[in-house]
C-alpha cells in the first residue's frame, strides 16, 4: 500500500443491494464516481470517513490503516485525517465563518492565534474579491448559498486532511453560483494536488475535476478509467446518460453491432472488437434527426420509437424516447436534440409515434461493461 | 471569478419581524372566538385572583416569617432540581435521542411516566421506595442512618422526579431537529466526540435546554401533590409556596390569595426571564 | 370597560352553570309530603364522618322511599366555603364549630346548629407500640419523629390547644394538611408517632395502635350539624339531623369511636 494515498477493498451488505469495490487513489489524484440513486456511493463515502462500519475490507488513508475488519482496526471518524464537503455546506450556526473555519485545527490543537490566521487566509483564498475580514465575522445566516458552501470547502482544507471526500458538493447550488464555485474547487482541488473522491452526478463536474471515473451500479464498480475516455467511450446506458450520450447495447458483427433483440445497427468500430463481444453503440443526441413519418432512401439507423418527455435544454430541446408497444426496452431513454424551430414543426405530444434516425457515420461502437 | 453575483440573505431577524404588510392567509376568521375564550380560560383566573386580593394587607400577609421561609425554600429547592435535572437529564436525553440500542422506546415511555401521573401517586411511589419501609430507603437507614422523608432533600427528590421528563423531552426534541449531520461533520473536521458535544451540540441545542429549564424550574416552583404525599409539610424544611398555600386557605383566604399572587409573580418573571432566549434560537 | 364586560360574561356564565345544578332541587321546594315524588337530600359532611353517614344514609333511604341522599364529603372549611358561595344543599356537617361559624355568621343556616358528636386527639404508634409512648410528655422526647397536623386545620388546632395547656412544645417533623396524611405517615411506618383522631385509629382497623392520653380532653372537637338556609329539601333535611342524634345515628358514632352528643 506504499505510495497510495486511498486504497480500499470494502464489503457491506445493505437491505436493497452490497457495496463491493476496491477504489485506490494516488497522491494528489481525483477521481468521480458516479452511479445511479442507490448505487452505493453515499454508503462508499460513510465507510471512507469511518461514519460506517463495513462487513469486510480494509482501509488504508496515506500510510495508516484505518479499516480492517479482519485486524479489528477501526479508526474513528475523528481521527482518520478524512475531510468531508457534503451537498449542504452544514456550517456550524452558532459560530462566525472565521470560527468555522479554524474549528478543525483548534480541534487538532493548533493554538487559537494560529488556526484563525490559517482560517483569514483561507477564507479570503475561497471568497475573492470580498472583503475577507467581513466574511470572517459573519455567520452562516448573513451568507448566500455559494458563500456558505465556499466556506464549507475551506472548513474542510483547513485541517489539511490526506484525503478530502466530495459529496456532490454542486448539487444544492443555485444554477447560477455553480461555475463558479466549479471553478474554485478545480483551482483549490485539483490545481492544488489535493487528494479526492468526489460523488457526483454530473459528467461536467467529472471532467472538470476528475482525473479517473469510477461507476458504481448496484453497489459494484462497473466501469472506470481516464475520465475523458469513459465519458466519450461509454460502456453502460448509465454513463452514456450522464455524458450525455445515446448508447445501444449489443454484440459485435461484421457491419456493427446486433442488438439483443435482432436488429442490426451500423458504425464504425474505433477499437479492434472481436465478433460476437460485447459492444455498445454510442451517439451524440445531437446526431440524431426525427420524423414523423418513416424516412426512406439515406443508409441510416432508422428506430421506430415512443416520444417520453419534452426537456428544453437551452436553445435546443431533447426528446426523450421510450419504447412503443412491443418494441425493444434499449429504445427507453435514447435521446435526440432538436432546434426550437424543428420541435415546433414537429408539434407532437408526449405517446406520439415518432421516428428517430442516425447516419452510420456519427455511431461509434465500443467494447462494452458484460 | 466573482462571487457576489449571487445575493445574500437578508439576516434573519430582518425576515421574521417585518410583517406589516403580510396577510393572513391561514387563519380561518371563526378561530378568534374559540381562541379568545381559551386565552380567557387562562387569563381571568389570574384576573379574578387579582380582583379577589386584599391589597392593603399584602405587604404584612407577604412579609411573614411562613411566606418569607416558603419563598426561599421554594427557590432553593426549585434550582436544586432543577440543577439535577440537568445534570443528570441532559446525558438522559443525550442517550434517548442519540443511542442505538434496542429498547430505548420502552425507556422512553418510562420517562414520560411522571408527566402523567398524578403528583400524587409518584409522592406515594417515592414514600414506598425512599420510605422508611421502601426499598432504598430501609438501605439508606439501615447503612447510613440517613432517612429521606420529611427533609429538604425529599423536596429536592419530589420535584426532580416530575420535572424530569419536562427538560428530558424538550431537550431531545431539540437533538432529534438539530440531527446527528453537524456532529458527523464535526467529526470529519478531527473533533472528538467529547469535544463536538461541548462545541457542536450543546450550542446547537441551547434554545431547547433553556425552554427545558425554564419549564423544569416552573414545574418544581408548582409542585405540591408529590412533595406533600413524600416531603411532609413544615416551615423551613419541606414546606414550600404551594403548600402554604394550601394551608393558609383553610384558615386565612386573603392570606392564600396574597401567596397565590407572589407565586404569579415568580411565574411571570421565569417566563419573562426565559422567553427571548428559548424563541429567538441561534439560527 | 373590557374587562368589566368580560368579567360580566364570566358571571353570566356561572350563573347558567349554578342554575342547572340547582334546578333538580328545586323543583319541590318546601319538601311536604309527596312520598311519591324522587326527592334528593344534599348533605355536605367533613370528612371524618364518611363511614358513619354512609351507614346512615342507607336507613335513611329505607326508611323514606323515594328519596337519595347525595352525601358530598370534603374539609370542613372546603364545604363551609362551598356554602358561602351558594352551593346548593340541605344540610351541613361541621368538624369544627369554627367551621361552622363562619357559615352562621354569614346567616347562612336555618336554625342554630346543634352538637351531634365529639371527637378528641389520640396518638398513633406502631402496631405494638414499639416506642413505648404513654403520655403526651413522651411525644417531645428528641428522637421519635412525630407527624401532626398544622394548626390552620382542626386536628392542629386541637394539637396546639393541648401544647399550651401542658406546657409539653413537640418538635414534629411534619405538619400534615390533613388528619389523614398523618395517618398514613404511622401507618406507612415513616412516622414513629402521630397526633390523630380516636375515629381515625378505629378506622384504621390495627395497622396503628391508639395510645389515651388525658390531655386530650383539655382539646374536645365538636361536631355541629344544621339545616343550611333557604335549603331546598328543608323538611328532609330536619328529618336526617333527628336521626343524626336519635338512637341509631348515636350508637353509629359511638361505634365508630366518636364521643356522645352534648
Amino acid at each position: 500500500m506504499t505510495g497510495a494515498a486511498l486504497a480500499a477493498t470494502v464489503r457491506l451488505d445493505r437491505a436493497a443491494f452490497t457495496l463491493d469495490v476496491s477504489l485506490d487513489a494516488e497522491p494528489g489524484e481525483v477521481v468521480a464516481v458516479l452511479g445511479p440513486n442507490g448505487s452505493g456511493k453515499s454508503t462508499l463515502l460513510g465507510v471512507l470517513s469511518g461514519l460506517l462500519v463495513p462487513d469486510a475490507g480494509r482501509v488504508a488513508v496515506g500510510d495508516t490503516v484505518v479499516t480492517d475488519v479482519d485486524a479489528g482496526v477501526s479508526v474513528p471518524p475523528h481521527r482518520r485525517g478524512v475531510g468531508l464537503l457534503a451537498q449542504q455546506a452544514l456550517l456550524f450556526p452558532h459560530m462566525t465563518a472565521l470560527a468555522n473555519v479554524a474549528f478543525g485545527p483548534r480541534a487538532a490543537g493548533v493554538p487559537r492565534r494560529d488556526a484563525e490566521a490559517r482560517a483569514r487566509t483561507l477564507i479570503a483564498d475561497v471568497l475573492p474579491g470580498l472583503d475577507a475580514d467581513d466574511m470572517a465575522g459573519r455567520r452562516p445566516s448573513q451568507m448566500s448559498g455559494g458563500q456558505q458552501q465556499r466556506v464549507a470547502l475551506a472548513r474542510a482544507l483547513a485541517p489539511r486532511p490526506g484525503l478530502l471526500l466530495l459529496d456532490e458538493p454542486l448539487a444544492a447550488l443555485d444554477v447560477d453560483a455553480t461555475p463558479a464555485m466549479r471553478s474554485l474547487l478545480r483551482r483549490v482541488i485539483r490545481d492544488a494536488k489535493q487528494t479526492a473522491i468526489l460523488v457526483t452526478h454530473s459528467a461536467l463536474d467529472a471532467l472538470v475535476l476528475a482525473d479517473r471515473v469510477v461507476v458504481l451500479e448496484g453497489g459494484r464498480i462497473v466501469e472506470q478509467g481516464p475520465t475523458r475516455e469513459v465519458l466519450t467511450k461509454p460502456r453502460t446506458p448509465f454513463t452514456a446518460r450522464i455524458a450525455g450520450l445515446d448508447l445501444v447495447p449489443g454484440t459485435k458483427c461484421p457491419d456493427g453491432l446486433r442488438t439483443h433483440d435482432g436488429t442490426l445497427f451500423s458504425g464504425r468500430a474505433g477499437d479492434p472488437i472481436a465478433e460476437g463481444d460485447d459492444a455498445a453503440a454510442v451517439f451524440p443526441p445531437s446526431a440524431v434527426s426525427v420524423f414523423r413519418d418513416r424516412p426512406h432512401g439515406s443508409p441510416r439507423n432508422v428506430l421506430r420509437v415512443t416520444l417520453a418527455a419534452i426537456e428544453p435544454q437551452g436553445d435546443t430541446v431533447r426528446l426523450r424516447a421510450s419504447p412503443p408497444d412491443g418494441g425493444p426496452s434499449w429504445l427507453e431513454g435514447l435521446a435526440a436534440d432538436v432546434t426550437l424551430a424543428a420541435a415546433a414543426d414537429l408539434a407532437v405530444e408526449p405517446g406520439a409515434e415518432l421516428w428517430f434516425a442516425v447516419k452510420a457515420t456519427e455511431v461509434a461502437i465500443h467494447p462494452a461493461a458484460s | 471569478m466573482s462571487v457576489t453575483d449571487d445575493v445574500p440573505q437578508a439576516p434573519q431577524a430582518e425576515r421574521t419581524r417585518d410583517r406589516r404588510h403580510e396577510r393572513d392567509v391561514a387563519l380561518p376568521r371563526w378561530m378568534w372566538v374559540p381562541a379568545v375564550v381559551a386565552f380567557l380560560v387562562i387569563a381571568l383566573p389570574v384576573l379574578g385572583l387579582l380582583l379577589e386580593a386584599d391589597w392593603a394587607r399584602m405587604p404584612e400577609l407577604l412579609t411573614s416569617e411562613a411566606a418569607l421561609a416558603a419563598l426561599r425554600l421554594s427557590l432553593e429547592t426549585a434550582a436544586a432540581s432543577t440543577v439535577l435535572c440537568i445534570l443528570l437529564g441532559g446525558p438522559l436525553a443525550a442517550v434517548l435521542a442519540r443511542g442505538r440500542m434496542r429498547g430505548l422506546r420502552t425507556l422512553r415511555s418510562v420517562v414520560l411516566l411522571p408527566l402523567v401521573l398524578p403528583p400524587v401517586v409518584g409522592g406515594l411511589a417515592l414514600l414506598y421506595l425512599v420510605g422508611a419501609r421502601g426499598l432504598v430507603g430501609e438501605a439508606l437507614n439501615l447503612g447510613f442512618g440517613i432517612t429521606i422523608p420529611f427533609t429538604t432533600a425529599a423536596v429536592v427528590i419530589a420535584q426532580t422526579f416530575v420535572a424530569m421528563p419536562f427538560l428530558v423531552v424538550s431537550l431531545e426534541g431539540a437533538l432529534r431537529t438539530a440531527g446527528e449531520r453537524y456532529e458527523a461533520v464535526a467529526a470529519t473536521l478531527g473533533a472528538s466526540p467529547a469535544l463536538t458535544f461541548r462545541r457542536v451540540t450543546v450550542p446547537l441545542v441551547l434554545p431547547g435546554l433553556m425552554s427545558g429549564t425554564v419549564l423544569a424550574f416552573a414545574r418544581c416552583l408548582g409542585e405540591f401533590g408529590a412533595t406533600i404525599t413524600f416531603a411532609g409539610n413544615l416551615q423551613g424544611t419541606t414546606q414550600t409556596l404551594p403548600l402554604l398555600v394550601y394551608i393558609q386557605r383553610e384558615t386565612d383566604d386573603a392570606g392564600a390569595i396574597a401567596l397565590s399572587l407572589l407565586l404569579v409573580v415568580v411565574a411571570i418573571l421565569v417566563i419573562a426571564f426565559a422567553r427571548p432566549r428559548t424563541t429567538e434560537g441561534i439560527r | 370597560m373590557k374587562v368589566r364586560a368580560l368579567l360580566g360574561l364570566l358571571a353570566g356564565l356561572a350563573l347558567l352553570l349554578a342554575g342547572c345544578g340547582g334546578s333538580s332541587g328545586s323543583a319541590d321546594t318546601g319538601g311536604s309530603s309527596a312520598a311519591a315524588a324522587p326527592r334528593t337530600l344534599t348533605v355536605l359532611a367533613a370528612a371524618s364522618l364518611t363511614e358513619t353517614f354512609n351507614a346512615m344514609k342507607a336507613r335513611f333511604e329505607t326508611d323514606n322511599p323515594g328519596v337519595t341522599v347525595r352525601i358530598s364529603y370534603g374539609g370542613s372549611s372546603d364545604l363551609a366555603s362551598q356554602i358561602v358561595n351558594g352551593a346548593p344543599a340541605d344540610v351541613f356537617a361541621a368538624a369544627s364549630d369554627a367551621t361552622m361559624k363562619t357559615v352562621t355568621d354569614k346567616n347562612l343556616t336555618a336554625a342554630a346548629p346543634r352538637i351531634f358528636a365529639t371527637n378528641v386527639l389520640q396518638i398513633a404508634t406502631q402496631p405494638g407500640n414499639p416506642e413505648g409512648i404513654a403520655s403526651f410528655a413522651d411525644l417531645a422526647e428528641p428522637d421519635l419523629k412525630v407527624v401532626v397536623c398544622a394548626p390552620q386545620v382542626p386536628c392542629g388546632a386541637a394539637e396546639q390547644k393541648i401544647e399550651t395547656a401542658t406546657g409539653v412544645t413537640l418538635t414534629p417533623a411534619s405538619q400534615e394538611t390533613d388528619v389523614k396524611s398523618v395517618l398514613g405517615k404511622v401507618s406507612s411506618g415513616n412516622a414513629d408517632a402521630g397526633l390523630v383522631y380516636v375515629t381515625d385509629v378505629t378506622a384504621a382497623k390495627g395497622s396503628v395502635q391508639g395510645v389515651t392520653f388525658p390531655e386530650a380532653q383539655q382539646a374536645v372537637t365538636n361536631y355541629p350539624i344544621a339545616v343550611v338556609k333557604n335549603a331546598p329539601q328543608a323538611g328532609l333535611a330536619q328529618k336526617w339531623i333527628d336521626m343524626v342524634t336519635g338512637e341509631f345515628g348515636q350508637k353509629t358514632l359511638d361505634a365508630a369511636g366518636f364521643g356522645a352528643e352534648k
